[in-house]
């Protein structure tokens, strides 16, 4: 018996003598015995031959048209509120201008840089945060990479606590990117800074699904 | 439709596409969902979560990969939400730890999705023999009566099907190595 002929028999579950023989000699197929046993056992399981609801297509193309109609119609939309936007845009230019020269002058390198610790979830996913402290509390910019979009009606939020356990809001953001945020306390009164998974509900407290956290 | 084409379709923002994306890996999406969580209605609703994501994200996608790992892991990421949300209505917050562990249903999810896609590149002759021996615990001999077809094609089938899976398994063994 081949190798070939030995894995398609592992995973049928067969035990026939010519198996027997073959794995008694082959140890690169007694190393896979393990595998196949458990691709086998996959095979028999409930879930693998459960078909879902046959509207189930239809459910998902109607969400998915549902969320292009709304996105197309916030386009349409766009034209209408057009000079709005520039004359917002110019401003928000000219803030970020004035504060790049602010900080660029006041401060170019940060005071503090962290790396936080990705929940087990998230093998791949990183957070390195740039901090400066300031007379008004602690600026933060932090470089998240590796999480999906936060759900709808989700949002992830930065925390940071004391040592009492005392919890203040650094901010929010909804996905992988560079976010700036801001505490009004000082990072040596707070020292662990986390990110929560939200939902937007009455609780403003931070739940427990936290993604990243202090090391 | 091919793989390529479908996601070319998805970037451009083509709704429709989603139907083929469906057609391709519906089953194996729904399946590790139901793996992982247990329950038909929210495995449908991590499903559903798993494809409006995917048309979402698609603008991101490289066409020169193969989009299952790439679903795959939308399909995981959206069972952990829909878990994870169930789970914070039912248990009481003042005990929660910060990093909520998985069940060990989410252990395997990736074989899983291999094993389910595998299955889907049977033919439906061979599928239906392998259903009926491994998931309804048949013999040769039932399945034949079951299938109304000769017990010496029941087993040319199984032998075919057993040989197609193990064939299009086997890189999950260099994975494993």
């Amino acid at each position: 018996m081949r190798c070939e002929e030995t894995r398609a028999a592992m995973l049928s579950g067969s035990d026939v003598e010519p198996v027997r023989q073959h794995l008694a000699t082959c140890q690169v197929c007694r190393s896979e015995q393990p595998m196949w046993a458990r691709l086998s056992s996959t095979l028999s399981s409930h879930s693998l031959w459960e078909e879902p609801s046959s509207d189930l297509s239809e459910r998902i193309l109607q969400t998915v048209r549902g969320h292009d109609e709304r996105s197309q119609a916030d386009r349409r939309a766009q034209p209408e509120h057009q000079r709005t936007a520039l004359f917002v845009g110019v401003a928000v230019t000219l803030l970020i201008a004035l504060a790049g020269t602010f900080f660029a002058t006041r401060s170019l390198s940060a005071d503090w840089e962290l790396t936080l610790a990705a929940s087990e979830e998230l093998p791949e996913a990183t957070a390195v945060i740039r901090g400066w402290s300031t007379s008004m509390g602690t600026r933060m910019v932090l470089d998240i990479r590796g999480i999906e979009d936060a759900p709808s009606g989700s949002y992830y939020e930065i925390w940071m606590t004391a040592p009492d356990g005392r919890h203040i809001s650094a901010g929010t953001f909804s996905g992988s990117g560079r976010v700036t945020a801001f505490a009004g306390v000082r990072r040596a009164d707070y020292p662990r800074i986390w990110i929560t998974l939200e939902t937007a509900d009455d609780d403003l407290g931070p739940s427990p699904e936290t993604y990243f956290d202090t090391a | 439709m091919d793989s390529v084409r479908i996601m070319k379709r998805l970037a451009a923002g083509d709704s429709e596409a989603v139907r083929a994306l469906y057609q391709q890996y519906g089953r194996a999406v729904f399946s590790v969902c139901l793996r992982a969580l247990g329950d038909r209605t929210l495995a449908e609703d991590a499903s559903q979560q798993t494809f409006l994501q995917a048309w979402r994200a698609a603008g991101t996608f490289d066409l020169q990969r193969d989009p299952a790992p790439w679903l795959y892991a939308i399909a995981r990421r959206a069972a952990v939400d829909v878990y994870r949300r169930e789970r914070r209505h039912r248990v009481d917050r003042v005990d929660e730890p910060d990093i909520v562990a998985l069940p060990p249903s989410f252990e395997g999810m990736w074989e899983a999705w291999e094993v389910r896609n595998a299955v889907d590149q049977l033919t439906a002759e061979e599928r239906a023999v392998i259903e009926s021996t491994f998931f309804l615990g048949l013999t040769h001999e039932e399945t034949a009566a079951r299938l109304g077809v000769p017990v010496g094609t029941v087993k040319s089938r199984a032998h075919r099907a057993h040989r197609r899976l193990a064939n299009l398994l086997s890189h999950i063994r260099e994975a494993t190595a």
